[in-house]
């Protein structure tokens, strides 16, 4: 069990993959913005890598600890610290009973993960932990965690001192600037080939205005097909409206001129198009990238893409734990 | 020491006539430009030309009250307008002015335009105005595939994505997680560790091809009756809002009025209200239905916003291209808003028995009746709503054949007036 002294900027628990089956009702799946990072911290608490886990963004929380528990901090460098002493990230490490966990603001990347052995004892809902806090479901009580709250742990044994191989650690940016693999499509013809190479050989610049449902780019204007000009009334009237449609996970949502890419607790449907997804592996760019920072986008094809998650599946195992 | 003002200062005061020095045509120019520069600054200077025009006019003294409304949607939004807003766009020579009507959509004996290569000649891509002969299956990233059967919105269109989707679910295809049917399109969720994209698609065409026609198609279909207040405050004061921070925009009803050809806001109330809506999906939030209405005379279309809204009030009725949906909650959103229902649609606490198996109201297949009602009856149940002693109005025995709506849309008086 811990206590909330410090919630952070927005902390809440996750799982993953997230709440999978009810995209035809209207939920999004949620889950960890960098599954890489969360999967990882998960492995190296002896927890499966779907395990419930917190989410801590730009600012993490202060927990004071009332049981003794093996924790692991994986992702953005939060400068973790117990009772002041720091500790180190992507590596297992023992918090005794009354101990405080205290993360601070990011100093690389935008999200740390704090898994803990055994997991967070909290009820499902709708078949996952993830919270879904714009909608006020899931988590703990359905929203971020709040000062006062107290969490109940489950009990496992963890075993301190294990690390995460360096090459399967994600590499954060340090220029600022993000390559972005993405795949053309589902609306593959609505951007005239200007359009696309537009889209591809400029750099965006991520928006303050964006959250864990969209990441607003700022940038060039793109061009359009007759398509996206001359289409039936019903479709709405700008280039970049079409009749509404499911959105992938990752869809590259052009509102106006304002591309958003649509991530874990975004709309699964809408009537602006698609032109490009962010596939599942280069999530984690998304997740661990600060307002400010730069995008640049890299096509790949579906089958690079689905080989990349493979990969990543791949590091995200106990083959990558010493 | 404080100087006094004597008499004759005050005499020196009124000998100064305001009215008579300044020009009164001028005075309310300045008035006006003023604000036209507020609006230069939160368009972010997309169509600088446009306010220059209307500033040479200003100068000129030949401005009328209708260039005022220079910046009303309908500009931006017709078809020659957004040809002038993103210059690159501008390919072909004759601006066309694509003036949505009811009739538009429908053919002289009420069926739906089907597979009709575009009649302007002057357009060289091969744009279906229906649905595609063979229906395109488009990636979107590395575990979603999207399915599109057409590019109108209609019924049957909207079947096609429903049966497909119980046909996903029957067949049981390896390393499929879930469909989401639309209304002209269904988007597959699925595993690229169990299934690779090309087998899929193989999979989904054999499942199309196997289709039953949508004729024979007869389904489970609820009918809910929602007490609506139309033209309402709420909705009113989220667009009063909006203008007043993000952009200006006509009253959503009245542009809906002005787009579509109808006589004046009742008129509009009048079409809208006169349909039952037909729940083609759920979506964008957990239960937010999209519908579609059944009657084809009813049919209305208007643009989304642009920017999207920042809130929306609980329970507004809203449209946005030929769609209309009920906001399930306080959020975001582009569609026009002109009315609003005290009735919950969704329920995480599930306080409401009819919630009973989803905390979602609404089922695909279902109907939707608007009935506008007085902020009087609102009032009463949204007081009943917080007691829980609510009962939905709905009627749950009903089904629905396409070949029956069909050979009812034949029947129809296209003449009539709402």
């Amino acid at each position: 069990m811990f206590e909330v002294i410090k919630k952070g900027l927005e902390t809440s628990v996750q799982d993953y993959p997230g709440r999978v089956g009810f995209l035809n009702q209207g939920f999004p799946p949620s889950g960890p913005m960098d599954s890489w990072s969360f999967r990882l911290a998960n492995l190296l608490v002896g927890n499966n890598p779907n395990e419930g886990a917190l989410e801590c963004q730009f600012t993490g929380p202060t927990l004071k600890f009332e049981s003794e528990h093996v924790i692991a901090i994986c992702g953005a460098d939060m400068q973790p610290k117990i009772d002041g002493q720091s500790i180190p990230l992507w590596e297992s490490v023992l918090i005794k009973s009354g101990q405080t966990l205290e993360l601070n603001f990011c100093l690389s990347g935008a999200r740390s993960y704090i898994a803990f052995s055994g997991g967070i004892d909290i009820q499902s809902w709708l078949g996952s932990k993830s919270t879904f806090h714009k909608a006020g479901v899931g988590g703990v009580d359905g929203y971020a965690l709040k000062e006062g709250q107290k969490i109940s742990l489950k009990k496992s044994e963890g075993v301190v001192g294990k690390r995460i191989k360096s090459e399967s650690i994600p590499e954060m940016t340090k220029s600022g600037l993000w390559e972005i693999e993405v795949v053309r499509g589902p609306n593959d013809d609505w951007l005239d080939e200007n359009g696309y190479k537009t889209f591809l050989q400029a750099e965006w610049k991520l928006q303050a205005r964006s959250d864990r449902t969209g990441f607003r780019l700022d940038g060039p204007p793109l061009t359009f097909t007759e398509k996206a000009t001359d289409k039936s009334p019903e479709h709405g009237y700008e280039p970049s409206n079409i009749i509404d449609q499911g959105y992938p996970v990752g869809g590259i949502n052009l509102a106006g001129q304002t591309p958003i890419i649509l991530v874990n607790d975004g709309p699964s449907m809408g009537g602006f198009i698609v032109p490009y997804t962010v596939p599942s592996a280069s999530f984690w760019k998304l997740g661990q990238a600060k307002p400010s920072e730069k995008f640049k986008f890299k096509e790949i094809s579906v089958e690079e893409s689905q080989e990349m998650r493979s990969l990543q599946t791949s590091l995200c195992s106990h083959g990558s734990i010493i | 020491m404080v100087q006094k003002y004597k008499t004759s200062d005050i005499d020196l005061f009124g000998k100064i006539n305001l009215s008579e020095n300044v020009n009164p045509l001028v005075k309310k120019n300045a008035y006006q430009k003023e604000e036209v520069k507020k609006l230069k600054f939160t368009y972010q200077n997309k169509d600088t030309s446009k306010f220059d025009l209307l500033e040479n006019n200003l100068v000129n003294n030949d401005f009328k009250k209708e260039e005022a409304l220079f910046f009303s949607q309908k500009n931006i939004d017709d078809y020659s307008a957004f040809k002038k807003m993103y210059p690159h766009n501008l390919k072909t020579s004759k601006p066309k002015i694509h003036k949505p009507s009811i009739k538009r959509h429908i053919n002289p004996d009420g069926s739906y335009p089907k597979l009709q290569i575009h009649e302007t000649n002057n357009i060289k891509s091969n744009i279906f105005h229906g649905e595609y002969a063979e229906p395109k299956y488009l990636p979107g990233g590395d575990k979603y595939l999207l399915v599109e059967f057409g590019n109108v919105m209609n019924l049957e269109l909207n079947f096609k994505a429903q049966g497909l989707a119980k046909a996903i679910e029957t067949a049981n295809i390896k390393g499929v997680y879930e469909t989401l049917p639309c209304f002209a399109s269904m988007i597959v969720h699925y595993n690229p560790d169990e299934i690779k994209f090309n087998d899929l698609k193989t999979e989904l065409a054999q499942l199309v091809k196997n289709l039953k026609s949508s004729d024979d198609v007869v389904v489970e279909s609820r009918l809910f009756r929602f007490p609506t207040v139309y033209l309402d405050k709420w909705t009113k004061e989220a667009v009063n809002d909006y203008v007043s921070k993000i952009a200006f925009k006509k009253s959503d009803p009245e542009f809906i009025v002005e787009l579509n050809n109808l006589d004046n806001v009742d008129h509009f109330v009048r079409v809208h209200s006169g349909t039952e809506y037909w729940v083609a999906s759920l979506g964008f939030w957990p239960g937010l239905p999209f519908t579609m209405p059944l009657d084809p005379r009813c049919k209305l279309t208007a643009p989304k916003y642009n920017p999207p809204r920042t809130w929306t009030p609980k329970g507004t009725v809203g449209m946005g291209g030929s769609s209309t949906a009920i906001y399930p909650d306080k959020l975001p959103g582009g569609y026009q808003i002109f009315g609003r229902t005290p009735v919950p649609i969704w329920d995480p606490k599930k306080r409401f028995d009819i919630f009973k198996d989803s905390i979602c109201l609404f089922r695909p297949g279902d109907r939707i009746k608007f009935d506008p009602c007085s902020y009087e009856e609102f009032e009463s149940i949204e007081r009943k709503v917080e007691e829980g002693s609510y009962n939905f109005d709905v009627m749950e025995d009903h089904k629905f054949s396409i070949k029956k709506y069909k050979k009812w849309l034949s029947k129809l008086d296209y003449q009539k007036k709402f």
